[in-house]
């Protein structure tokens, strides 16, 4: 339906060809992106699962897993609508690599960490600033409800740090700073990937709005959260202050 | 940007501060930290997806 609906949507039709096969491509990779991020999800549901984590947080993995399945198909959908020539549902299994803590508690907490804490809360504002640059209804639809879900599944993360011991966070916070790298490193090379201007209207700002949105979402989001769950952000500010350049 | 102010104000409340308290209320509900015991069926998790190749960084987007 989402297909239809957009290839229906007249702005796509005049849109230059390039822009109009970027925007396949984007599609294409994200529904790929989504795909593995199902897969990290049930990792760490079972995680949860086996750290002892309240079941309303491992309910919330679950849905986050099937969530993401949801949007690799409307990835798909909307790849196909901006002209991409296959149907065929991508595949990527992978899983988060284990780091080298202890206890499964702490296993778990830095796969949280890593995926919900900072990945999905920097999509939270990623998304949003994506929303601002959709023209049709149907693309703002969309957006809106990824936003509202990126939104859930960066709660899980946050949820869950917050039944911590305050042993477990002290062991936790000297890890921040490199998966915080990871993530930064992971994220401006993507945002280089795309169109350097956006394409107007279809969801895409310039790229320096959307290096931006993730600088803000680290500044304003991502280390003050730490602070309100009692995580000690000191060692992981310091790193970013050596990467926040002009942003 | 000060014009982004707004929404990471309100971004920071949704996820954050609801998320915790959604965490902490969860706890308070059980009783106790951790709430209950590790689920003995997949007690060994870092297990679970043994056959998926391990990435260091996964990307939402």
């Amino acid at each position: 339906m989402t297909e239809r609906r957009l290839a229906d949507d007249p702005t796509i039709a005049l849109l230059a060809p390039a822009d109009r096969d970027a925007l396949a491509v984007i599609w294409t990779d994200r529904a790929r992106a989504e795909s593995a991020v199902g897969n990290v999800f049930a990792q760490v549901a079972d995680e949860l699962a086996a750290s002892g984590a309240p079941p309303e947080l491992v309910g919330l993995a679950r849905s986050a897993e099937a969530d993401e399945a949801r949007h690799a198909a409307v990835c798909e959908e909307l790849a196909l609508a901006y002209g991409h020539d296959s149907a065929a549902r991508p595949e990527r299994r992978v899983r988060l690599r284990d780091y080298d803590q202890p206890t499964v508690r702490l296993r778990t907490a830095l796969h949280a960490v890593h995926v919900c804490c900072i990945s999905e809360t920097i999509a939270t504002v990623f998304v949003e600033a994506c929303l601002g640059a959709c023209e049709s209804p149907m693309l703002r639809e969309i957006h809106r409800e990824h936003l509202a879900d990126e939104v859930q599944h960066a709660r899980v993360g946050w949820a869950y740090v917050a039944t911590l011991s305050a042993a477990e966070r002290s062991a936790i916070a000297p890890e921040l700073a490199s998966v915080l790298e990871l993530q930064l490193d992971a994220w401006t090379a993507r945002i280089n990937d795309l169109p350097l201007a956006g394409v107007a209207g279809h969801g895409y700002p310039p790229r320096s709005e959307l290096l931006d949105a993730v600088h803000g979402a680290i500044r304003e989001l991502v280390l003050p959260g730490f602070d309100h769950v009692g995580i000690d952000s000191a060692s992981a500010r310091a790193w970013y202050a050596t990467r926040a350049g002009d942003h | 940007m000060p014009q982004r102010r707004p929404i990471h104000e309100r971004l920071f409340r949704a996820v954050v501060v609801m998320g915790a308290a959604l965490g902490a209320s969860a706890c308070y509900e059980h009783g106790s930290t951790p709430p209950t015991p590790p689920d003995a069926r997949v007690a060994d998790a870092s297990k679970s997806l043994v056959d998926a190749p391990p990435v260091d960084v996964i990307l939402i987007i």
